[in-house]
Parts: structure tokens; sequence; C-alpha cells
């Protein structure tokens, strides 16, 4: 049996890389991507390359940016003594959506999970109490994912941030058990900003 | 509301298979490993997105295919009845789905209790007879049918658990801070004691269904006591009392801490829980003995054990839903005597409970039942005979 030629055997795989992409999607995007003109092809070969080269994590909040700091802590106009803190920059960008946030961000780049072997060193927490520590911050908004590890962060951040003279809420209105912040809408996620509780 | 139509592809030994079903009873005769279980399975795996006898749902893949689909139509009782269609599809590689007309349900819990089942097969008599696991696999099955919310504290409840697990593995081998599992704790509580809590409001009200359906089993000469026991270990504590109940469980915690800490697990929490049965032999208003049916019940009083904690869960479904569930037995009518069949033949006609019996000899029925749709089954294909 005679397979496909190696160049296109080799973007095959490559494509099963990322997420969701199975064997029959890789194949079907390399096929598709043949019959691009060259033009294209580059376009997408350059951006993927740039991604990575141009970003990295803010060194104040975490988010992935282009300038560092990122345009958020860099706006004198935000509310420096409010801080979100979420899970991955996805969470940042949809709670920026609703335009209902003033304060800044933190994004702790994931969750506890000793599953995972992930605990409370393998996430951005110290940086989270320096910062708390030394910019007079008063308030703290826990805005992690409604799931078992998400709240266990919530938790574990709610006892440890009580060295501090903080606010330390948690949002709750509106938002399902177990609800994921990238696939609630923005009314609702507005509204769960404003409805915050103090925990 | 009852079933109307099966389809089945590529289930266990169906290739295709396209039936209709009666809505009272619908006989299925075949002889042994022709697939007259595997179609009772695929039924109860539409309703509850479970199989009550294979571990993964890729075990009923029919061998060679790519996946399996169960497709039930279902339709109320009333004339210009409405209709649901429920879809069920395992392909061999990636997730499982669950479609209600159509539409694709995110989570099994938007899925189960749609159309509620019973199921009564050999494998019941691990119930009586088996490991704890089962009792609470069947527990957990009834009341994550009629109750969401239940499934989605048990799956909350085993998340925690499994983290909680992996935590103590790793402080056991002095790793990981114990700051954190102060935090595991209060979840583990906080779930565990909705879990409890649930468990024994639902316990107290089947034990009552039990005891009298199996007086009435019996001919008034057994009586069978089932009895919660928490797998907590906190003797005194009120059940019934939510602050007890946390207060009991915390200090149970606490109680077990060391030993959790070196054997890197768990060891308290409603996730060791089970419930005892208990069989008294009576004479007239006198108890001559009690005995732990799980030890000293012979085979026969273990069958009529079981039939009496199905009909119970089928009872407890009704009272619940106002709904009769459906009913499968699944090659156990020929192993009752003469007296149980009629009581439970004529029980099913009373509440008028869509029933699916399998059996080697159509004349199991006996007289009892005029009314029955016949289906054949040989070889993994389904003749309708009426
Ligand atoms: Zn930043």
């Amino acid at each position: 049996m005679q397979g496909y030629p190696l160049p296109l055997e080799r973007l095959i795989l490559q494509l099963q890389k990322l997420p969701t992409v199975g064997p029959k999607t890789a194949q079907r995007l390399a096929f598709f991507m043949l019959t691009l003109p060259d033009l294209e092809t580059n376009q997408i070969a350059e951006a993927i390359l740039e991604v990575k080269k141009n970003l990295s994590d803010c060194k104040i909040c975490g988010t992935i940016t282009d300038i560092n700091p990122c345009q958020i802590c860099s706006n004198p106009r935000r509310d420096q003594q409010i801080i979100c803190v979420v899970e991955q920059p996805d969470d940042l960008w949809a709670i920026e959506r609703t335009e209902s946030h003033k304060g800044l961000y933190h994004v702790l780049g994931g969750v506890l999970s000793p599953l995972d072997g992930v605990g409370p060193d393998s996430l951005r927490i110290d940086t989270l109490f320096n910062r708390i520590h030394n910019n007079a911050v008063k308030e703290v908004i826990l805005a992690t994912n409604w799931d078992t590890e998400g709240q266990a962060t919530a938790l574990y951040l709610t006892q440890q941030l009580e060295q501090f003279q903080v606010t330390v809420s948690r949002i709750a209105y509106g938002i399902p058990v177990g609800g994921d912040l990238e696939y609630i809408d923005e009314l609702t996620l507005a509204k769960a900003l404003e409805g915050r509780r103090t925990v | 509301m009852y079933l109307e139509r099966l389809c089945l592809r590529n289930f266990r030994n169906y290739k295709e298979c396209d039936i209709t079903f009666h809505s009272l009873v619908t006989l299925v005769v075949g002889k042994n490993a022709m697939g007259k279980t595997s179609l009772l399975e695929s039924l109860y795996f539409l309703c509850t997105g479970e199989s009550y006898r294979a571990n993964s749902a890729v075990e009923l893949i029919r061998h060679t295919s790519e996946g399996f689909a169960v497709i039930g139509y279902f339709r109320s009782d009333e004339r210009q009845g409405t209709h649901i269609r429920l879809d069920a599809i395992k392909p061999r590689q990636g997730a499982f789905r669950l479609k209600t007309d159509g539409v694709l349900q995110r989570r099994r819990s938007d899925w189960i209790g749609k159309f509620n089942v019973v199921v009564f097969s050999p494998e019941s008599l691990d119930i009586v007879k088996g490991s704890p696991t089962f009792r609470r696999r069947w527990l957990d099955l009834l009341l994550s049918q009629l109750n969401r919310e239940y499934l989605e504290e048990l799956q909350r409840y085993g998340d925690i658990l499994q983290h909680r697990n992996a935590l103590l593995k790793r402080l056991s081998i002095g790793k990981g801070s114990v700051n954190e599992i102060s935090i595991w704790d209060k979840l583990l509580l906080e779930s565990g004691v909705a879990l409890v809590g649930a468990r024994h409001t639902a316990l107290v009200q089947l034990s009552g269904i039990v005891e009298t359906t199996h007086l009435s089993l019996t001919g008034e000469r057994e009586r069978l006591l089932l009895q919660y026991t928490p797998g907590l270990d906190t003797p005194g504590m009120v059940l019934s009392d939510i602050t007890n109940l946390t207060d009991s469980f915390s200090e149970a915690l606490a109680r077990s801490r060391r030993n959790e800490l070196r054997r890197g697990v768990t060891l308290v929490g409603p996730h060791r829980d089970d419930f005892t049965l208990d069989l008294e032999t009576l004479n007239g208003n006198e108890t001559l003995s009690r005995e732990t049916a799980r030890t000293y019940a012979s085979q026969g009083q273990c069958r009529t054990i079981a039939l009496a904690l199905k009909l119970a869960e089928l009872e407890f479904i009704r009272g619940d839903t106002g709904v009769a569930p459906l009913f499968l037995l699944d090659d156990v009518l020929s192993e009752l005597d003469v007296k149980r069949r009629e009581y439970l033949l004529a029980y099913l006609q009373d509440i008028a409970a869509q029933t699916v019996i399998t059996a080697t000899d159509k004349d199991v029925m006996g007289d009892e039942l005029t009314d029955v749709h016949l289906l054949v089954v040989e070889e993994g294909v389904i003749i309708n005979e009426n």
C-alpha cells in the first residue's frame, strides 16, 4: 500500500497536535491547504511563527501581551486598587468584553489540581501576594471557574488572603454550577461581576 | 409516556434492528446468546446512558464496526400525544453523544431521567450478596434518574475525592503543602453531607416500601429490614440534622487524618456508604429470628429480596414522578416460583407499567397475561410475531 507523500504525511501529523483536531480533520485541513495559493499558505505559516516570537507573558499580571507590561497594566486610568484573579488569559478577555471591570487582572496560569500535580507553587500566587502587598490593593475579585478545581482554588486564595487587608469577593450571580467563564455570555458575566459577594 | 419504537445499529450482536413495542407487555423469546439480554441492555442504556453489565460503552460496540447508535421513539399516552426521540451514539474513537430530539446534550445529567427504567436481572442478586459497591451503584442510579442535582453532586464528590486522594498520596511521600488539604476537606465535607442527606431521606422512604413489598411477597412470613450505614464510622450521629451530620463527618475526618496521611487515601465519606439487609422470620406477631441476609439467606430468599428491592425501586420512582418506569425483566421470570411470578405480573398489570420480558420459552408467562406482544430473537435478528 502506498501512503501519502512524506511532506503531506508530516503536515497531517503536525496538525493533529492541535486541540480538537483528530486524524480525519487533520487530513481535511491538509488537503485544503494544498488548494490554497502560495501567498495564503505563507500568511498562515508566518502568523504561527510571529505569534510565538512577538508575544510574551506580562511581567505584572501574567497575561499574553505584545508590549510589556500589557495594555491593561500600563493604563493609569484603570483602578489600581482592584485586582480580578482569573485562571487563563481567555478568561481575562471574556471579562474585558463585558466592559464592567475597571480594575486590573491577575492570571494564575491554571488551577489547583492535585490529580495533575498542580499545587500552589505551580501557580502565579506568590506574585499576586507581592502585588497586593506592594500596591495597597483594596479588593480582590476571584473569578476562577465554577468547576471543582476552580472552586478549590478560590477557597485556597480566600484562606491565604486573610493575611492581607483586602476585601475578597467571588463572582457568583447567575453562573451555572460547573460553568466555564469562556462560555458564559457577556450580559450574564457582567451581572455576575456586579453581583459579586464578599467571602 | 411509553417506548414505541427502538432502532439499533451495531449494538452488541445487532447490526441493524428496528422494532416496535407494546405499551404494556412485550415478551422477547429466544435461545441463549441470541441477543435477548443485549436488547434489554440497549433499552437500559437509552434511559440511563450506562450499561448494567458492561464497564465501558466501547464493549457494547459490535465487533469491527466504528460505533453504535441506539435510538428510541417515545410517545405519550394521549391520542395526539407528543413524541420524544432519544439518540445514544458511541463512536469507537471519541466521546459518547446523547441527543434529545436531535439536540446534543452537553452533560449526562441533562439526559438522564427523561424516561426512567428499572431492570431486574440475574445481576440484581449482587445488590443482596455482593460488595457495598453494588448497593451504592444501585442507589446512586435510582436517585440520579429522579434528581439531576444528585447526579451532579455525585460527580462533584467523585472529582473532589480523586483530587484529595492524589494530594494525600503526595503528602504521604513528603510532597505538597498541608495548607492545601484543608481546602479539599472543606469541599469533601460540603459535597459529602449533601450526598449522605439525600441518601438518608431516600433510604428511609425505600425501607418502608421494601418492608411492605417483602411481607406481601412472602405471605407475611418474612420481614426485610433495610438500614443505612454511612461510611463515617461515627456512632450516635443524627442523619436528618445537617449540622450534626457536618460535625460528625468533620470529626471522622479529623480522627482518620493520621491514617489517611499514612495510607494516602480518603478513608471516611459517602464513597464508603452501605446499607444492611436483615431478614426476620415471623410467626404471626412473633419474631422468631433475625439474620443478615447477605450471609444467611438461601438462594431463593435472596431472589425474593432482590425482587422486593426492584419492586420498591419501581414504586419509589412511581411515587416521585407519578409515572411507572419502564420495567425490564431479564431472564428472571423462570427463576421465580409460581406464586411470586403471579404476584409480580399482577402487580405490573395493575400499575400499567410498560414491561419488556426476556425468556427462553414463551410459556413462561402462564395464563396471567393475555395481551402480550411477542418478539422472537435469532442471532441478533428480531422477528415481530404479532
Ligand atoms: Zn499585565
